[in-house]
């Protein structure tokens, strides 16, 4: 009975690596997820608008392409670690 | 004869577990949704539990442990797993009368860690373990979820600052729908193998399979739609507290909050360490809250929903001690018998308890403050 205990008690109890890593990458791709997201929300607003000349309705058409790319891949790397936990 | 009984009661009970698994954590997903009108609240789960169901399909790697790492597996026998699903089924119920978002895997944990100390002693649990990934990720998983949601839900109002309120909204309930798609899936993943792990785990033991036979298709679809089910019938209770007790949310804070969920969850558990689903989504709403300016976070509901989950543990470890006890007390499988007599009488007592102040899919979003405030309170004085 002592071999479970001896054997976990060589892992220790915060691996301050991985919360850093944990919290550096959550909060990068979080807030940039989010980032990405909200400006592609202002881009197609600015892409309906009636008041904005061509250009900047083509710039709003844009920045809802390159947003729309950038959430797939996120959403595609979500999947593949879906997929590959458990 | 009476291992096969047992063995039935065991795949009943980890299906039963499930069911509540599903109802329990389906606010984890769907309330913000719910609460910011994104989805109605009966197609926000028939569309999580639809989710669910493919989750369930996507990853199979499924570990026949139980409470890995945390309790001595050499020691763990059918019993002990009956007893702790037991304990852990209780405490959801419980939980989820006063709608407390709580995790149900700890429950689960905590129902085998005290049915297996009521077993073999505190030589039979490895207190590191429940230390390294029970408590320390608890203490973790809200505050990384909070820091993050917080700082999108900043990021994302100061990028969509000159965007009129109604294209502002639909575009938020938009990438709601999406963010609570992915939770699902991730749920159906996650905690559905969880059962079929448990199942497997009895049928090997039984020796209905082989040690290293691939999980049946028959364990895969019933716990798929045990989950799916609990999810669709929702818990509605705590859908209400995640998505009205701990603050009022707007679209772009249910937005903020579930993508912040997603993007935690999903991180996490890649680098190596697991999160709490609950933990998370409940810490992304407060974080919502706190960086949204004029907006109140209900400190006293948040408060209660951390004592919840300080005690699940020990709560849930009681119950799966007090079963295992009552098992011990009778020959052959006829303890068991009376533990699932006991578990089914309690269930139905909490639930004709609920019925006395319904909450459904048609007040779910009442306003906080209403007749419906302060469900805990009102139940406990009633």
């Amino acid at each position: 009975m002592t071999t479970p205990s001896t054997v976990t008690t060589a892992t220790p109890l915060i691996d301050w690596h991985v919360l850093c890593q944990v919290l550096l990458a959550s909060v990068s791709i979080g807030v940039a997820l989010v980032t990405l997201f909200s400006l592609g929300v202002a881009s197609l607003s600015v892409s309906r608008s009636t008041d904005g000349t061509t250009l900047t309705r083509s710039a709003g058409q844009f920045g809802v392409l390159v947003a729309s790319i950038l959430v797939t891949v996120v959403i595609a790397w979500g999947f593949y670690i879906i997929t590959q936990k458990g | 004869m009476n291992n096969t009984l047992i063995l039935i009661l065991v795949v009943g009970t980890a299906l039963a577990f499930d069911f509540t698994n599903g109802f329990h954590d389906t606010a984890n997903s769907v309330a913000p949704t719910i609460a910011t009108g994104a989805l109605k609240p009966r197609t926000a789960v028939a569309f999580s539990a639809a989710l669910n169901i493919v989750g369930a399909f996507l990853s199979l790697k499924v570990a026949a442990t139980i409470a890995s790492s945390i309790v001595d597996q050499t020691s763990v026998t059918l019993a002990i797993v009956f007893a702790g699903l037991a304990g852990a089924i209780a405490w959801n119920i419980t939980t989820w009368f006063f709608g407390l978002p709580s995790s149900s895997s700890h429950a689960l944990i905590g129902g085998v860690v005290g049915a297996m100390f009521a077993s073999v002693g505190s030589a039979g649990v490895l207190w590191h373990g429940i230390a390294a990934k029970v408590f320390v990720p608890g203490i973790i998983a809200p505050l990384v979820a909070l820091l993050v949601a917080g700082l999108a839900t900043i990021v994302s109002r100061v990028a969509t600052s000159r965007v009129d309120d109604g294209a502002r909204t639909i575009g938020m309930r938009v990438g709601q729908i999406g963010a609570s798609g992915l939770q699902s899936i991730a749920h159906g993943t996650n905690d559905a193998q969880k059962t079929m792990g448990v199942i497997t785990l009895a049928l090997v033991a039984n020796g209905t399979l082989a040690a290293d036979a691939a999980v049946p298709t028959w364990v895969i679809w019933t716990c798929a739609i045990a989950m799916a089910l609990g999810t669709f019938i929702g818990g509605w209770r705590i859908i209400r507290t995640m998505g009205h007790g701990l603050t009022h949310i707007d679209p772009t804070q249910g937005f903020a909050a579930q993508m912040s969920s997603s993007v935690v969850l999903l991180t996490s558990s890649h680098l190596g360490l697991p999160l709490s689903t609950t933990y998370v989504a409940t810490g992304s709403v407060v974080g919502t809250g706190i960086a949204t300016r004029g907006r109140k976070v209900h400190w006293n509901v948040a408060g209660r929903v951390v004592a919840a989950w300080l005690i699940t543990l020990p709560a849930a470890g009681l119950v799966g001690a007090a079963m295992f006890g009552v098992e011990s007390l009778f020959s052959g499988s006829v303890g068991e018998v009376v533990v699932a007599i006991l578990l089914v009488g309690y269930a139905s007592a909490i639930f004709l308890r609920s019925r006395r102040q319904v909450v459904d899919h048609t007040n779910v979003n009442e306003p906080w403050k209403s007749e419906l405030d302060e469900p805990v309170a009102t139940a406990v004085a009633a």
